[in-house]
């Protein structure tokens, strides 16, 4: 649960660039835009939800404590990095040939 | 009146200590003499082995460098044909990232953690020593094929096609694929023992908020080796297979695909980088702090930090192959989360200046060489994020930039801290430290000469010098460049030289009487540091616990802390719980032995001998390698001798199962790095299917639904077998053996019954590139398949002679985790094999 952050952003990463890959080949480029949109939605909700409560949770325990905070802030590390992976749905084309 | 460090503030143990008490522990701990040291396995031995070994390799490779900035030195030069300096780049570069960067990481690992968690040894011992043997074995024998010119010279990254059998026939790329292939099982092996080491044994009270960040980047190093080094075994697995009978993973007209390679080698190959950086970063946290004389800023921080960039890492592979024609949308995704993963590593930048700025830096040799670090290595990733730019990456890809931009990152990363590291712990090692003087020289030597070296490749870069070239014409303006960056890499090498003289000098490496904190550290291990570590384990309640307590070394010294002696006569370390580090389990260690080495050379053996094609030794001594490890297995699992006191109060027990053991974590961890190979698998699978569909068969070509039903059906029958053993284990011997060999034969079955129907039905490996999946799949499925018959003949030995029943079960909760697996990926690979191209057809 701690790993949470990186966790829903390394799914939301392979999903985004699997889909792409494979919209390119088989399927439709307008699909992978909604697809993309759809992953990101769910992503930076589950994260929400992690984060805030990762941030309610009280405990004694010394080490306990600790990692609730480290999975606050990996939460939010993780909602970063899932706005940077969507970044390029929103600015670049689907299926561009680079050349 | 001193307070303990513990809760109640009372010492465990009164003092004065029974006069035997110390004696009875040098003797349990004691090393075996003269050259019988090769059994030995002590973390300390072996972590000095460790890292002369891999500063060796540094040295070599580093030899070859000169070599090569030699030929490079003036336009037009024969000193080097051209064909030796392809092998002399491979080499250089291969060596550097696997025979020295990954191990020298490693062994600073074994060497320091269990001093710094307060732990007497790390869990497995022999399984590190074993680790380092195959990995000395291993690395002589692939270096020394350069010196008869069979080395790979296809680049560090073993590109094919220009990799494959057509373009490099010989032995050579073999070496590598095989040779490089097995050290990384040595990696792996390493990287299991400090998960559970960093895990399960520091000292009480070191919950995971007061563990030194040290044991935080070694655990994470240690993770991401879990992850990334299976994604470049199976492409080492399948570019063999490849060469060696054809299949055509990598070769276009037949349906594979060259760039799947280049996707398996950088989902490695880059968390790589960051698998050397991380243990780096994790010493300079410990420099710091000590040289300023304050506590590490932002430590929280820093943790976040580094688990942010060890898992980002991860996200970034895609960079390496910017000009391979990848749409464009999906440069972006890279291009961001290569920018993105700089943020965190600035953080950790920007904390240790901090730290610097709040305390007093006192300039030591150690010190200079971390600011050199954070010069050199922020340069690194300056252009590391210039090249995350993907129009800057075209034209700057494949030039000497790239050269001079990973240098700054490695050398900057790792090489600088790895110094400043050998400064800065001597002490706790050394009967002297070594000397400030020349270790200030050898910094401005080192300092100087990397900048004059590799600065000026940025230009020779920008103004068009391709990399791995053998020489050049003149009049480019690339003349004076060269020139200054092979000056520069001369003295490079006389700082190294200046090093080893310093080393002769002043390093006496001891088990007795080190040096001793002269820095006035605050971390454990700066206690005293014996075969034993240190004489009594304390307890930790903050993260400098010398600093809290200053007469911590000396009270535990007295033997005032928990378990300082041995219980059982022999070696013996505490089990702690994994968050909150509460004794949980005394665990008894082996001493030396000699079955481990020699499981090493026969493994080593084993694997070069195949790449010579010399199968029947090879399988010779496979077998031997087998027979060795199950011999020095078989004294791991001693039985109970009841609750053993450690001292205030706590009694443990001598024996436990399940959960709780470390060889359970240490199970978990393997069959993490089998699901890790196998996802590579699956994603190769997929990838194949993505550039090459016109080669998957149609519905009707596949084998029947009778076939999977079968093999299905025997997979389920082997779990079913499994859990009735599980049951009756302990009851009735002869059942249980009936019913674990039936699990194990119907575990085969179902294997043979899955091959024979895509046989029958006409697939074959060298056909295609989806043929030549589906085989490897089954492959991958008889190695698990494997595993589990050894580790069920092994228990099966084990119960014969009545080492194996309900209350002593370990060796059969390995087995169980393993087989639990093993019928998993069973069924999962004849949906993937079978369902997946129903599904899409
Ligand atoms: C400080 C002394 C060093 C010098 C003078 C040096 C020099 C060189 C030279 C001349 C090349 C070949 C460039 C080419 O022809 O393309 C090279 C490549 C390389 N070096 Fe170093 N190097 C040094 C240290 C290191 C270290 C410490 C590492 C890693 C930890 C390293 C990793 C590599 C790699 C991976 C390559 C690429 C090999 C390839 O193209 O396949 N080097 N280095
Ligand atoms: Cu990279």
């Amino acid at each position: 649960m701690w790993l949470a952050g990186p966790i829903v952003w390394a799914l939301h990463l392979a999903v985004v660039y699997g889909a792409e890959s494979f919209a390119c080949s088989r399927g439709s480029a307008a699909a992978h835009s909604v697809l993309g949109a759809m992953a990101t939605l769910v992503a930076l909700v589950m994260l929400a939800i992690l984060v805030v409560q990762a941030s309610g949770r009280r405990r004694v325990a010394n080490g306990a404590t600790f990692m609730d905070r480290v999975a606050v802030w990996l939460g939010v590390a993780g909602m970063a990095g899932v706005i940077a992976s969507y970044l390029p749905v929103l600015m670049i084309p689907a299926c561009l040939s680079p050349a | 009146m001193t307070v303990a460090a513990t809760p109640t503030g009372e010492y465990p143990h009164p003092l004065p200590r029974p006069p035997d008490e110390l004696d009875r522990l040098k003797a349990a701990w004691a090393l075996p003499k003269g050259w019988r040291i090769v059994s030995a396995v002590n973390n300390t031995v072996i972590g000095y082995l460790y890292i002369a070994t891999a500063f060796g390799f540094f040295v070599l490779a580093g030899i070859l460098a000169l070599l090569m900035r030699t030929q490079l030195a003036v336009p037009d030069n024969t000193f080097i044909s051209q064909e030796t300096y392809n092998q002399l780049f491979t080499m250089h570069g291969t060596v550097m990232m696997f025979l020295f960067a990954v191990p020298a990481v490693e062994a600073m690992g074994v060497l320091l953690l269990p001093q710094m968690l307060g732990a007497r040894d790390l869990p497995f011992p022999r399984l590190g020593a074993f680790a380092f043997w195959v990995y000395l074995v291993g690395g002589l024998v692939f270096f020394c094929t350069l010196f008869v010119g069979m080395a790979p010279r296809d680049g560090w990254f073993m590109y094919p096609p220009l990799s494959s059998e057509r373009f490099s026939p010989g032995v050579g790329a073999d070496f590598w694929l095989l040779g490089i292939g097995f050290i990384e099982i040595s990696a792996i092996a390493g990287a299991i023992e400090i998960i559970v080491g960093v895990m399960r044994t520091r000292a009480p009270g070191m919950t995971l908020a007061r563990m030194p960040i040290f044991a935080w980047t070694m655990l994470i190093l240690a993770g991401m080796i879990v992850f990334a080094f299976p994604a470049v075994i199976l492409a080492t697995i399948l570019l063999e297979l490849e060469r060696a009978f054809g299949w055509p993973f990598f070769i276009a007209e037949r349906g594979g695909d060259p760039l799947l390679w280049q996707h398996l080698f950088w989902f490695f190959g880059h968390p790589e980088v960051y698998i050397i950086f991380l243990p780096a970063a994790g010493m300079v946290s410990m420099i710091v702090p000590t040289m300023a004389g304050t506590s590490l800023v932002g430590h929280r921080l820093i943790v976040v930090a580094l688990i942010a960039t060890g898992f980002f890492s991860f996200g970034l592979w895609v960079h390496h192959m910017f000009t391979t024609g990848i749409p464009a949308r999906s440069l972006g995704f890279f291009s961001a989360a290569s920018m993105a993963v700089s943020v965190p590593s600035g953080i950790q930048v920007f904390a240790w200046i901090a730290t610097i700025a709040a305390g007093r830096l006192r300039l030591t040799a150690a010190s200079l060489f971390v600011l050199g670090f954070l010069t050199v290595f922020t340069l690194g990733g300056l252009t590391g994020v210039m090249l995350a730019m993907v129009p800057f990456d075209w034209q700057a890809h494949d030039t000497y930039f790239v050269v001079a931009h990973f240098h700054y990152v490695l050398v900057g990363g790792m090489v600088f801290p790895l110094l400043a590291a050998f400064y800065y712990w001597a002490p706790a090692f050394s009967e002297k430290p070594l000397s400030e003087r020349l270790g200030k020289w050898a910094f401005g030597l080192i300092f100087t000469g990397f900048n004059v070296a590799f600065f000026p490749m940025h230009v020779t870069g920008l103004i068009g010098m391709p990399r791995r070239v053998y020489t050049y014409p003149a009049g480019l303006g690339w003349d004076w460049l060269n020139l200054v960056s092979t000056v520069g890499a001369f003295m490079v090498a006389a700082a190294i030289l200046v090093i080893l003289v310093d080393f002769v000098r002043n390093l006496r490496p001891t088990l007795t009487d080190a040096a001793g904190n002269i820095w006035k550290a605050g971390t454990l291990e700066w206690m005293e540091n014996h075969t034993y570590g240190a004489r009594s384990v304390p307890y930790v309640d903050s993260l400098e616990p010398l600093w809290a307590h200053p007469t911590m070394v000396d009270d535990v010294h007295q033997g005032r802390y928990y378990l300082p002696g041995t219980n059982t006569g022999g070696r013996e370390a505490i089990v702690t719980s994994a968050v909150e580090a509460e004794p949980q389990y005394l665990m008894r260690l082996p001493g030396p032995g000699w079955a481990h080495v020699l499981a090493a050379f026969f493994t080593a053996a084993f694997f070069l001998l195949l790449t010579v094609k010399a199968v029947t030794i090879a399988l010779a001594c496979g077998a031997l390698a087998v027979a060795m490890i199950v011999a020095w297995m078989w004294n791991s699992d001693p039985a109970s001798v009841g609750r053993a006191d450690i001292g205030g109060g706590i009694a443990l027990p001598t024996y436990v199962s399940g959960p709780v053991h470390p060889a359970w974590w240490a199970m978990c961890v393997l069959i993490a790095v089998a699901g890790a190979l196998y996802l590579s698998y699956v994603f190769g699978y997929l990838y194949l299917w993505t550039v090459a569909p016109q080669t998957w068969p149609a519905a009707s070509a596949l084998p029947a639904a009778s076939w999977i039903i079968l093999a299905a059906a025997l997979l389920v029958a082997s779990g079913v077998a499994l859990s009735a053993a599980q049951r009756i284990l302990g009851r009735s011997r002869p059942a249980f053996a009936i019913l674990v060999a039936i699990g194990v034969a119907s575990l085969a079955a179902a294997l043979i019954v899955d091959v024979l129907s895509q046989w029958r039905s006409g697939l074959r490996p060298e056909a295609s590139g989806h043929g030549a999946m589906v085989y490897a799949g089954a492959v991958l499925q008889a190695q698990v398949s494997a595993a589990v018959a050894v580790m069920a003949a092994f228990a099966l030995m084990r119960l014969a002679r009545g080492l194996l029943d309900a209350e002593r079960r370990v060796v059969f909760d390995n087995l169980r985790l393993m087989w639990i697996y093993a019928v998993g990926q069973g069924l999962f690979s004849l949906l993937l094999t079978h369902g997946f191209p129903r599904a899409v057809g």
